[in-house]
């Protein structure tokens, strides 16, 4: 690798975080200054009082994020292993694209009306199950990427040795699928996380999460706070995936890179 | 329960749009009526959105596909990428909003670079640093796209020009004397994009849909697709709502077509 490309990596992959938290900590900011701007943790320590509404906004996008990983888990679970043993069924997995590949917020914009109807709109509810159209089918997806022929075919040796079905649970299925629950609920979970056209158009600003309020901030011309908001949006995936990175690499240093290959809905712009 | 998830809401969503388009439904609707569909086969702005959607997409695509085969075999060049491969897993810490407005920061003519480049001396005011936010090109759009998508994708050439042994193969090719530029685009690139194009076609769709990143990073007219439907359904300017389920129809349609498209060249899902 030449030393230009490297560089240029660099630059491309640090200026937006450098960005952030330059942004984050300064306070005026007028036209040329740069270095000398003025320099305070103002923001930070005054994170919660000074901008109640983030800490609030933190909390739902938390609990959100939390709520459909897990339903995203389950549902996928479920699901993905009742599709797999049934060869009629496994052509129904195509239907779960549509709702991936459509932009949330056109399919939210297009149901609108069902959720002004059945009053959902506006509350923590309706966004759930606004966020739960397109999350769900997309952990099905990933989750029947574990049952491949191969993952079946141990289960019918399991089975045809003997194993009852709790021990084929504990002894196959559970650590034949782990790396893949984990993927599916981090996915579900960045998907939920990174939401804002669905979240912002179902909760009409009432149900404020750290993306809705970034864009509030943003459109107010008030870059600091935003800032701030988007930090407040790494900081905890840094942490998540420091847990989660690990659990991957073991086996090869690519192996989350695969993973993540077959769909990744995260970075879906 | 599973076809209730997936297929209900979409099911739905299209028998309300296209009710709504065709004057079915809806407050300022009397009975069935081609117009909306006349006014939008007409309405310039919707077909510059519609030109302007896929043409954002093309070239995002393209342009990731070039520099992540680029920089895939940049990468599998043994000398010194310690350091650099941890770099691509920035980006996907970001939600596209965020990265949206970081790099909107960045590039603005108030951003970070035009600073710098003031302080050097480069250039001497606001009005000299060129427009690379809400810009004539799209250039800013274009960048945050490459940003969000770039390293996924440079991460997956890497692992598939490994499987492939495109680096011996390269060494094969030099040996029979093709020049870098030959080998990049004879062996690389046509490689690399045939063994993913399935993926390749997907991230396309996801650019056509695109919407945070337009929203900061666009101007105002020609939007794309996803802007200029959420601003025609949700911005209270009644008459203007038909037009905006029309084209939720069409592009609806458009993604179940591609998908179809799609899907035949996936195996595994066939019955």
């Amino acid at each position: 690798m030449t030393r230009l490309t490297k560089m240029g990596w660099y630059l491309f992959a640090l200026l937006p975080v450098i960005t952030l938290i330059y942004l984050s900590l300064v306070q005026s900011w007028t036209y040329p200054t740069l270095f000398q701007a003025e320099w305070s943790w103002r923001q930070w320590t005054a994170l919660f009082e000074a901008h109640p509404s983030l800490s609030s906004a933190l909390v739902n996008s938390m609990i959100l994020a939390l709520v459909m990983g897990s339903l995203g888990l389950l549902f996928g679970f479920v699901i993905a292993k009742e599709l797999a043993f049934q060869r009629t069924k496994r052509a129904w997995l195509q239907f779960a694209f549509y709702p991936y590949l459509i932009a949330p917020v056109v399919l939210g914009a297009m149901l609108q009306y069902y959720f002004v109807l059945w009053g959902w709109s506006a509350s923590f509810f309706g966004v759930m199950i606004a966020q739960a159209l397109f999350i769900l089918p997309f952990s099905v997806l990933i989750m029947s990427n574990f049952w491949t022929a191969e993952t079946r075919e141990y289960l019918h040796v399991g089975a045809s040795l003997g194993g009852s079905p709790k021990a084929l649970r504990k002894t196959l299925l559970y650590p034949l699928a782990k790396p893949w629950m984990l993927l599916t609920f981090v996915q579900c979970f960045l998907m939920s996380w990174f939401e804002y056209g669905m979240t912002q158009l179902v909760g009409i600003g009432k149900v404020q999460t750290l993306t809705v309020l970034s864009m509030a901030f943003l459109k107010e011309a008030n870059p600091h706070p935003a800032a701030l908001a988007g930090l407040l949006m790494i900081l905890p995936l840094v942490l998540l995936f420091s847990i989660v990175l690990p659990a991957f690499k073991n086996k090869q240093q690519l192996r989350f890179a695969q993973v993540v290959e077959q769909k990744n809905e995260a970075s879906k712009p | 329960m599973f076809l209730g998830v997936s297929l209900l809401p979409l099911v739905l969503g299209l028998v309300y749009s296209l009710g709504y388009s065709f004057g079915l439904f809806g407050l300022m609707n009397d009975g069935f009526t081609l117009e909306h569909w006349q006014k939008l086969s007409s309405s310039k702005d919707a077909w510059s959105s519609l030109v302007y959607t896929l043409t954002l997409a093309l070239v995002s695509v393209v342009l990731l596909v070039v520099l992540a085969a680029f920089s895939a075999k940049m990468f599998l060049r043994k000398s010194a990428t310690k350091g650099v491969f941890p770099l691509l897993i920035v980006p996907l810490l970001f939600a596209p909003i965020v990265a949206g407005f970081a790099w909107y920061y960045v590039l603005s003519p108030a951003g970070i670079l035009s600073r710098l480049a003031h302080s050097i001396g480069l250039i001497d005011g606001l009005e000299s640093f060129p427009r690379l936010v809400n810009d004539d090109w799209s250039i800013g759009i274009i960048v945050v796209h490459l940003f969000l998508v770039l390293p996924l994708f440079t991460l997956l050439f890497i692992a598939q020009a490994k499987a492939m042994r495109l680096n011996e193969m390269d060494a094969l090719a030099r040996n029979f004397g093709g020049n870098g530029f030959k080998r990049f685009f004879q062996l690389w690139l046509p490689a690399l994009v045939h063994r993913s194009k399935l993926l390749i076609a997907l991230y396309a769709i996801f650019f056509m849909g695109s919407y945070e990143v337009p929203l900061i990073l666009g101007k105002s007219s020609p939007r794309t697709l996803s802007i200029f439907i959420t601003e025609k359904l949700t911005k209270f300017q009644l008459s203007d709502v038909p037009l905006g389920h029309c084209m939720a129809v069409v592009y609806s349609f458009g993604i179940l077509f591609l998908l179809q498209l799609f899907l035949r060249n996936v195996q595994s899902l066939r019955p």
